[in-house]
């Protein structure tokens, strides 16, 4: 307590304890004050979430020893600037869709009959923290699995037969994902003795088994992270269940499991994620990118379009890979704008998406004509959030693209361009037609019954995600303390 | 000589069962079947001198699963069947050769991987006994779920939390009711007399877990193993809880656990850091209350599911 960067550890296991504890409580009280005791710790989480930002901006990276146990016998939690980023992403969603969930739960609305979204929001998040600053790949193990259940149990609890199916095949392939993980996980020990995660190098280094269990970690999380062809499971879950519930997944949950994928790659550059596998996970996002837009633009209905959207969006990430090594510092500063600007609109979209079904009674795009105009805080939302989809200026998204396009061509590897600048075109397809349904002139007169919500929470967080350019500064000092070249 | 073929018997065996569990037509054999491939996997535990392994893979591997599962063939079979033949039916074969195909790759890998690794490769064994005699917890077990990486257990402490409430998600958050009947007088007087054993023996394995094998888990297990007997029994009627109380009851474990990390901090010691001359202590009191909100947690999944179908069903759309 001498100095004040004395506390700055500390703020890495609160930042994840703290969302878990209001989650326990928030359950402990019930229905009546469950959603007070979770917006209380949505708050702190937010506030710990920029205390963490703010002390990596200024002191650079953090690290807490929990128990002062030192690895490979402790667990240690890291936060450079890559995963402070992600904190702050975390909270401006979580925000929002807290925000979001409040205002929809009004007495009467099918929402308050599902208190124990609270309880189960406030765990999800606090998982995702800690799957952001875990530095042992165990302990990552962990927090995969409390993220996996909490959003298969979010997602169920719309209790519609659709999104019971669409949470069952969820759950199966989480499970799935999370124990082809651990099986990894349990052949690195063998071979290394260590389950620190920056101690994976010399692990992997000479031992086949080894390598083989880095494999299995990786094909866990690229499951996990619904890269192609491994998304079969996202559509129907993100487009099935509540707004909140999609925001949150497609918005955050994807990009958690796609950190701890950068990580390896980056942990073991050494030996084992060579170019090669860089390479196939890329070749996997391209794919990603033409086969999610084509679908999004197929698609009959809103929330599965911007389900989609997300499968094509998960390729951008993983398109990068192969330029990473070279240029650590500009396309991890790529990873961060992308992961962000991506996060902030699709929650945004599905934010809105779920106001829009509300007022129309469905997202049937059939039905939607005219929709814009009963709700013009949702049409904009949509409409700023496509901004980012495209990737126009001034959004983070414009300036991902930008600088991956620049090292793509200075490295000679023209495809990458061509694939990031071709996905741009087919958003702006499928974008275009879910705003010309929306604005169309309605079909019929009669005016639909209005219902008091607005989707306030979905505007500044499609505004922020758009104009996100504006912090590159804030983004850039952050990046500056991070490290992802490797050893 | 004889122990060498008990092993082979007992791999054998767990081949065998493992087998079988899968190719049983009928959902019930395959059931006990998978009971069975958990009893001997505890025994095999054992062999491999993990007792503490065992005690919680016959407690909650074969146990709790063991009596979810036939609780759920049960539901399925009251049902007019459809459902177990929608699932059998919507298999491919094609699908069926390809996931044979998959896991055949993935065990000639994992057998490959398993065999080039060499036994003498670096462990953290040696560190965690020694780490365990410094802090003066005798259990090593003990020392590593809740000290070295007493973080890791916190989490998972909070997964089964969230097994329950995935459960009341399912049910519009209902509270838990039990499913009963009459019960014959004989078992009656076995399961009254059974209950105080069960207590003692639960509040045991907590008080040995920090210097012999047990702890929370086991003990909690074992616990709501009783309760569900004695809910299976109509023993539980007379004594239903208040929601409000089991929810606490349920989230206690976790609460008393991140009190237990984050009065370090207050204090200015690293997260779960526990005070030197407290932590004995500390531990076995976060033990003694988890043991009560995992014993809630197993009784709760399986009285929770085992309501009759109709009321499974109302409330839902």
């Amino acid at each position: 307590m001498a100095e004040p960067g004395a506390f700055a550890p500390q703020l890495l296991g609160l930042a994840i304890v703290v969302p878990l504890a209001a989650g326990a409580v928030s359950f402990a009280l019930g229905r009546a004050r469950a959603m007070a005791a979770a917006l209380l710790g949505a708050a702190a989480a937010v506030a710990l979430a920029a205390a963490v930002a703010w002390s990596v901006a200024t002191g650079g990276a953090v690290a807490l020893d929990i128990g002062s146990w030192v690895p490979p016998l402790g667990i240690r939690l890291a936060a450079d600037g890559l995963s402070a980023l992600f904190l702050v992403l975390a909270a401006i969603v979580g925000a929002a869709v807290s925000v979001d969930a409040a205002l929809a739960s009004r007495p009467g609305a099918d929402v308050a009959d599902r208190w124990l979204f609270w309880p189960l929001w406030l765990f999800l998040w606090s998982a995702v923290n800690g799957l952001f600053l875990t530095a042992d790949v165990f302990n990552a193990y962990v927090c995969l699995e409390l993220i996996g259940f909490s959003a298969v149990a979010l997602v169920a609890s719309k209790g519609s037969k659709a999104a019971l199916d669409a949470a069952l095949s969820y759950l199966f392939a989480s499970v799935l994902g999370a124990m082809t993980y651990l099986v990894g996980v349990g052949l690195v020990y063998l071979a290394s003795g260590t389950l620190a995660l920056d101690a994976l190098d010399s692990a992997v280094h000479g031992s086949a088994s080894a390598r083989i269990g880095l494999g299995l970690m990786l094909a866990g999380l690229v499951l996990k992270t619904a890269l192609f062809p491994a998304h079969f499971w996202l559509p129907t879950a993100h487009s099935s269940a509540p707004p909140q519930v999609s925001a949150a997944l497609s918005g955050v949950v994807v990009k958690s499991s796609y950190l701890l994928a950068v990580r390896l790659l980056v942990a073991a550059t050494g030996a084992g994620s060579g170019p090669g596998l860089r390479l196939t996970l890329a070749a996997l996002g391209a794919v990603a990118i033409v086969w999610g837009s084509a679908m999004a633009l197929a698609s009959q209905r809103l929330k599965l379009m911007i389900a989609y959207s997300t499968v094509a969006q998960v390729g951008y990430l993983f398109v990068m890979l192969p330029l990473l090594e070279e240029r650590a510092a500009t396309v991890g500063l790529a990873i961060a704008l992308h992961a962000l600007s991506h996060g902030m609109a699709k929650a945004a979209m599905f934010l809105a998406a779920g106001d829009i079904a509300d007022a129309a009674g469905t997202d049937r795009f059939d039905a939607l004509a005219g929709v814009g105009r009963e709700r013009p805080v949702a049409a904009l939302s949509l409409g700023l959030a496509g901004v980012t989809m495209l990737g126009l200026p001034p959004s983070g998204s414009f300036a991902a693209k930008w600088l991956v396009v620049q090292s793509s061509l200075a490295s000679g590897q023209w495809w990458i361009a061509a694939v990031v600048v071709g996905g741009g075109l087919l958003a702006a397809l499928y974008v275009f037609r879910a705003l010309a349904s929306l604005l169309a002139k309605p079909d019929r007169s009669e005016a639909r019954t209005p219902k008091p919500r607005t989707a306030w929470a979905a505007l500044p967080l499609a505004a922020v995600s758009a104009t996100l350019l504006l912090a590159g500064p804030a983004i850039s000092r952050l990046m500056a303390a991070t490290s992802l070249a490797g050893r | 000589m004889n122990v060498a073929v008990l092993d082979v018997m007992l791999c054998a065996g767990l081949v065998w069962c493992a087998v079988s569990a899968l190719v049983k037509r009928d959902l019930f054999a395959s059931i006990v079947m998978f009971i069975s491939f958990g009893l001997l996997s505890a025994l095999a535990w054992i062999r491999l001198a993990a007792p503490d392994i065992a005690l919680a893979e016959a407690a909650i591997g074969a146990g709790a699963t063991g009596a979810l599962l036939l609780d759920a063939a049960g539901v399925l079979a009251r049902g007019d069947g459809s459902a177990a033949e929608d699932a059998e039916r919507r298999t491919p074969r094609s699908a069926n050769v390809l996931g044979t195909i998959a896991a055949g790759a993935l065990f000639a890998a994992l057998a490959w991987a398993l065999l080039s690794t060499p036994l003498d490769a670096p462990r953290l064994a040696a560190a965690a006994l020694t780490g365990a005699r410094e802090v003066g917890i005798a259990n090593p077990v003990t020392a590593v779920l809740l000290d070295f990486r007493g973080y890791d257990t916190l989490l998972e402490v909070a997964v089964l939390l969230l097994a329950v409430m995935g459960v009341m998600a399912l049910r519009s958050g209902a509270p838990v009711s039990v499913a009963s009947h009459a019960a014959d007088p004989l078992v009656r007087l076995l399961v009254g007399s059974l209950a105080p054993a069960v207590l003692l023996a639960a509040a045991y394995l907590v008080w040995a877990g920090t210097s012999s094998p047990g702890g929370a888990f086991q003990s909690g297990a074992l616990l709501g193993a009783g309760v569900i007997v004695l809910g299976l029994e109509g023993m539980l009627q007379p004594m239903r809880v208040h929601p409000g109380a089991s929810r606490l009851l349920l989230a206690a474990g976790l609460l008393a656990f991140v009190a237990a990390a984050l009065e370090p901090v207050a204090a200015g010691r690293a997260l779960l850091q526990y005070a030197p001359y407290a932590r004995k202590g500390v531990i076995l009191a976060v033990e003694g209350i988890l043991a009560l909100s995992i014993a809630t947690t197993v009784a709760g999944l399986f009285l929770a599911s085992s309501v009759t179908p109709d009321r499974g069903k109302a409330g839902r759309p």
